[in-house]
């Protein structure tokens, strides 16, 4: 996994460097895509086997990973399909409306997240405040 | 080599829907997946929950068996107090009242005589009583000897041959851990005399692998695994219970099996004894 992440981080720097197109560059940006999806599936399942932990909804990373998820998986295609087609109107008006609604969703979700921390830090807050 | 091919694609005839339903078809397999995930994992948590439940209940039955059978015990104990040294103790102070001295000297003595004896069989009820409790054999010489013992009773009475055979006791258990698998065999040897009309019992013992081995056989009536988890779960079978909370205590294995002959039935006792438990 940290093999991964490096040469992806190689990868990314190369990229940034030799990338001289002002378009879009889909390469990249599809495959962080899809590490991110893979790495966020592998964190879900590795919260699963752990015995000790709670139900995973309650815990406000599980909403970060699901916004990532969601994100990532919902703009694979929009991405790697940008750097051809961007300057067509048609496709990017689609791409545009996917990719601001995932946004949207993603940033929702983040919001849950941070609802879910604070309820957590207030309830904590309380307990020690009543001791 | 997908992504240039994609990039290379010149027609970009049903981008759109490609677009479309690649999106829809991945968003589907994400939430998918979360799903997957969170229903996996809320059956896991109420398998857990269940089995915990399971254990508790186990845990309960066993107690009550144990309270119950102490109960038992000291009922027992109370009822031979009272009905055997109680009368006794009561009739040995009746031929020892203040009109004694009044009476000639051979009756007196004959008096004496008599509360005498009755004193000694007193002591020895109470006697008997406190070997019930902790067998003086099992305290000064060992397991092998406290089973030696009892087995000879038991082949003495003529009901049932009993032997036993230690292999390898070279080096005494710890007190309780001797005292909980001697009651252990007690009890399995109590049940087999009273439930499965059996000619003989057998014992052997063996060490092996930091485990000592107990294993009983007999070729009456027995029982399987598959019996002792039915009783377990009824209120039934309070020695079996018994045994199984001592096992538990011992952190031993009990299993109850039919031997290979399909002749025999066979329990198998495996303690778990580290060196530094054993005493020399």
């Amino acid at each position: 996994m940290l093999i991964i992440s490096v040469l992806m981080a190689v990868y990314l720097i190369y990229s940034l460097i030799t990338f001289s197109n002002n378009s879009f560059d889909s390469v990249p940006s599809g495959i962080t895509a899809m590490l991110f999806f893979f790495y966020c599936i592998f964190y879900l399942f590795e919260r699963v086997k752990d015995p000790t932990s709670l139900f995973l909804y309650s815990s406000p990373a599980f909403w970060v990973v699901v916004a990532i998820i969601i994100y990532s998986a919902g703009t694979f295609f929009p991405f790697i399909y940008a750097q051809n087609y961007i300057n067509k109107p048609d496709f990017n008006q689609e791409y545009k409306l996917i990719h601001s609604t995932l946004y949207v969703i993603k940033n929702f979700l983040f919001g849950a997240a941070m609802l879910i921390s604070d309820k957590t830090v207030k309830s904590s807050y309380t307990m020690n405040k009543k001791k | 080599m997908i992504l240039l091919q994609i990039k290379n694609q010149s027609n970009p005839l049903n981008i759109s829907g490609v677009l479309f339903f690649g999106t829809m078809g991945m968003l589907a397999l994400a939430i998918g997946l979360v799903l997957f995930i969170i229903f996996h994992q809320r059956r896991v948590i109420r398998y857990q929950l269940q089995l915990k439940e399971m254990e508790e209940e186990q845990q309960k039955i066993l107690l009550n068996a144990s309270i119950r059978w102490q109960e038992e015990e000291r009922q027992r104990i109370a009822a031979d107090l009272h009905d055997d040294a109680g009368p006794l103790l009561a009739t040995a102070r009746l031929y020892l009242n203040e009109n004694l001295v009044k009476q000639d000297i051979n009756t007196q003595l004959q008096a004496i005589y008599n509360a005498k004896q009755i004193i000694d069989d007193t002591i020895q009820l109470i006697r008997n009583i406190s070997h019930s409790l902790m067998p003086p054999t099992l305290k000064n010489f060992g397991l092998e000897s406290a089973v030696n013992d009892l087995f000879q009773k038991i082949t003495g009475s003529g009901s049932m041959n009993a032997s036993s055979r230690f292999h390898d006791y070279r080096q005494r258990l710890r007190p309780e851990q001797e005292l909980l698998v001697f009651r252990v065999i007690q009890e399995l040897v109590n049940n087999i005399l009273k439930h499965s009309n059996a000619s003989f019992i057998h014992v052997t013992q063996n060490y092996n692998a930091d485990k000592f081995f107990i294993r009983l056989h007999h070729d009456g009536r027995g029982i399987t695994q598959a019996d002792v988890e039915r009783l377990n779960k009824s209120a039934l079978g309070l020695g079996l219970k018994n045994i199984q909370s001592r096992a538990r205590v011992l952190q031993a294995k009990i299993d109850f099996e039919k031997d290979m002959s399909q002749t025999y039935y066979k329990v198998t006792l495996e303690v778990p004894v580290e060196e530094y438990e054993m005493i020399t």
